[in-house]
């Protein structure tokens, strides 16, 4: 049955990359991270091999579900042979990858501009 | 924001409790309210960012890990701020918990297993953070930095 969505992300395709943006500052209440988990699993599937940038630009808080969202989509990206980077984390926020150590295996640049320059191979 | 909080006295002291179904309304008036007791009592930003993400991922674990996602079940949280610090007991109608269970999330070996890092950003942000027996009290205590000794 057809229901009404409603997105908690904003998607815009460039050539070079598909840009993620979220429209939340607040990244905690579990219904929302599920929509974003959902929207995102979406964009990966519907690509043969997925370049995605995730811009934090706004966010203010996040807790351990997106963390979990996060890494799942990193899973079915590195599956298809694809790229994922996050950028535009702010101190506050880039600090819970570093305590979580996520940081390591989840690529973070800077900025947008770097992050698109960090997309390597095919498109 | 900054006008006193119910539960707000004179002298940079807060004592409240709360009696919350999951409701994202409930959870979004319980931080606003701690939120505005922080402020009220003089905490600055950094304790209001680290215990507004120790309470989400409190309220979390209770509700989903305590009370197994049941609606009609409750979590309480009775919070206290003095100059000392914040100390937050979140209470489910579970079991009990056992936090030794939980893997360590940052082992190679679970690093990309999604879930299990609540508890482990409670202990990074908080200076305390201990289960009560049975397990279903959880208590929470973030210390004044600048709190004279």
């Amino acid at each position: 049955m057809a229901q009404p969505q409603q997105s908690f992300i904003r998607i815009v395709k460039d050539p070079e990359c598909t840009l993620v943006e979220f429209t939340e500052k607040h990244i905690i209440d579990e219904v929302v991270i599920r929509h974003i988990g959902n929207e995102l699993t979406k964009l990966v599937d519907d690509s043969p091999r997925p370049r995605i940038v995730v811009t934090f630009k706004g966010v203010e808080h996040l807790s351990s579900a997106a963390l979990g969202t996060l890494l799942t989509v990193m899973n079915r990206v590195k599956a298809k042979d694809g790229q994922l980077r996050l950028c535009d984390i702010n101190a506050q926020i880039l600090q819970i990858f570093q305590i979580t150590k996520l940081n390591k295996i989840l690529r973070i640049e800077k900025d947008l501009a770097s992050a698109k320059a960090s997309l390597g191979g095919n498109k | 924001m900054a006008h006193p909080a119910p539960g707000q006295s004179h002298d940079g002291r807060f004592e409240r409790s709360w009696v919350l179904l999951e409701q994202r309304d409930s959870i979004e008036g319980l931080q606003s309210d701690v939120n505005d007791a922080l402020i009220s009592c003089g905490y600055g930003e950094a304790a209001s960012f680290a215990i507004r993400l120790a309470l989400e991922e409190a309220l979390v674990n209770g509700f989903r890990h305590g009370n197994k996602g049941n609606p009609s079940k409750h979590v309480t949280v009775e919070c206290k701020i003095d100059p000392q610090g914040v100390e937050l007991v979140v209470i489910d109608e579970g079991e009990g918990f056992d936090p030794g269970s939980v893997p360590d999330p940052t082992a190679e070996e679970n690093i990309d297993i999604p879930s299990g890092r609540g508890i482990m950003l409670m202990r990074a942000y908080m200076s305390s953070v201990e289960y009560l027996h049975p397990g279903n009290r959880l208590r929470i205590f973030y210390s004044n930095p600048n709190a004279a000794s």
